[in-house]
């Protein structure tokens, strides 16, 4: 339960590109989708699914989405692994997770169908093939709902086609720095890109990680959007490493300034907010990436970042924590992780 | 009008952009068309089957 998620596995994955994700969302023919289905065609649905998705993942988890405590049903959503749906009472929803956390499945969500593939650093043909793959599989066991003009059927229009969202989370601390983010992100709107925060629909940017993603799914072949959604990608990395350059030769002073900054509040142990420790760890990041913390490793910020969200910390306490009593804790923890940095310096 | 399968309004899948089940396409295409084009304002060739998508829906039709 305790090991990082999948996507954060890795020693060297990219400094800017933290993860990629490919979903493809699907509905039977046979059944109304789960916005108009009764409980009993959405029961009916699971039966159907339920030992096709146990076949496919062998030794993975597989949860009725109505039966777990809300704690890990938060974890999992900390971990990207399910949608916020599964947030509220999801009667007749299924999720199914492989042994590794790279293949999640979830049933009755917003679609009959939604296969979601998460890898570390910027592998989008690789997530799609591997999706592609399983889809087929799943295709050859099920009657996907399938229209020769508006391709594969979803529960919204954004999805007909592909049912495809091919996304990277991209952490732009430098462009933030210069005010240049929101910038750039309108920018881009008009060129079929999305942009979410880091725990996708709904969720604002936090501390300079952004979701980027296709907007459209429709006229174009998976592979294409993927294709798009990559080129970017790469566009918006050189954008965020000429930003980082232009700080480390022109700024350097501010920046340790501001990282000291950061330093010296998480040397406190005083009590964090979720949002206030990620925005001090983008800035450690951020200054790990340039060099300037030598014992820092740039992906264990990540890591911790991850690991200091509320469901991992009362999951690795073994016990429900109040908000107040999260954030001392989230503070003792940042203490303890730079005192424990600085023992090796 | 509603969609004999599901029973969802038209005025309901216009408003919220949704359809009610796979029918919802047979009964309302007319309708879809022009709003699931306008929705999707990157697909330029609106109308035309997506490759891969013809070539995965064949292939699992062929198995």
């Amino acid at each position: 339960m305790h090991h990082p998620a999948y996507w954060l596995e890795g020693d060297e994955p990219d400094d800017i590109v933290l993860s990629t994700r490919i979903r493809l969302a699907r509905n039977l023919h046979a059944y109304p989708f789960p916005g108009q289905a009764d409980l009993e065609q959405r029961i009916s649905v699971r039966v159907l699914m339920e030992p096709l998705l146990r076949q496919l993942l062998g030794r993975g988890r597989v949860y009725h989405a109505e039966k777990p405590p809300a704690v890990l049903l938060q974890y999992l959503f900390e971990r990207n692994l399910i949608s916020s749906h599964y947030l509220e009472p999801a009667v007749g929803g299924l999720i199914a997770l492989c042994p590794q956390g790279r293949i999640s499945l979830m049933v009755n969500e917003e679609d009959h169908l939604r296969l979601q593939l998460l890898y570390p650093g910027l592998a989008l043909h690789q997530a799609l093939d591997e999706a592609s793959e399983i889809d087929r599989k799943l295709g050859r066991e099920l009657d996907f709902a399938w229209d020769r003009e508006f391709g594969y059927l979803t529960r919204c229009w954004t999805n007909l086609g592909t049912g495809l969202r091919a996304s990277v989370m991209l952490h732009l601390p430098a462009l933030n720095w210069f005010g240049e983010l929101e910038y750039q992100v309108e920018g881009y709107r008009d060129r079929g890109l999305e942009f979410r925060g880091l725990f996708g629909e709904g969720s604002r940017s936090l501390a300079s990680f952004i979701q980027l993603s296709n907007r459209d799914t429709l006229g174009k072949s998976a592979t294409e959007l993927a294709g798009r959604v990559r080129f970017y990608a790469i566009e918006f990395m050189g954008l965020e490493r000429e930003a980082r350059a232009v700080i480390k030769t022109r700024y350097q002073g501010q920046l340790q300034e501001r990282v000291d900054g950061a330093l010296e509040s998480l040397a406190s142990g005083a009590p964090l907010t979720s949002a206030r420790s990620s925005q001090l760890l983008s800035l450690l990041h951020l200054g790990a990436c340039l060099e300037m913390l030598p014992s820092f490793h740039p992906h264990q910020i990540i890591r911790l970042l991850v690991a200091l969200r509320p469901a991992h910390l009362q999951l690795s306490e073994g016990f429900e924590l109040k908000e107040e009593q999260r954030d001392a804790l989230r503070g003792r923890r940042l203490k303890e992780w730079l005192a424990s940095l600085q023992r090796f310096q | 009008m509603k969609c004999r399968r599901c029973g969802i309004d038209l005025s309901q899948v216009l408003e919220y952009g949704q359809l009610g089940c796979a029918q919802c396409v047979e009964e309302f295409r007319e309708h879809l068309g022009p709003r699931v084009a306008l929705c999707q304002d990157g697909a330029a060739e609106h109308g035309q089957p997506m490759p891969d998508t013809v070539q995965l829906h064949l292939a699992r039709r062929e198995d």
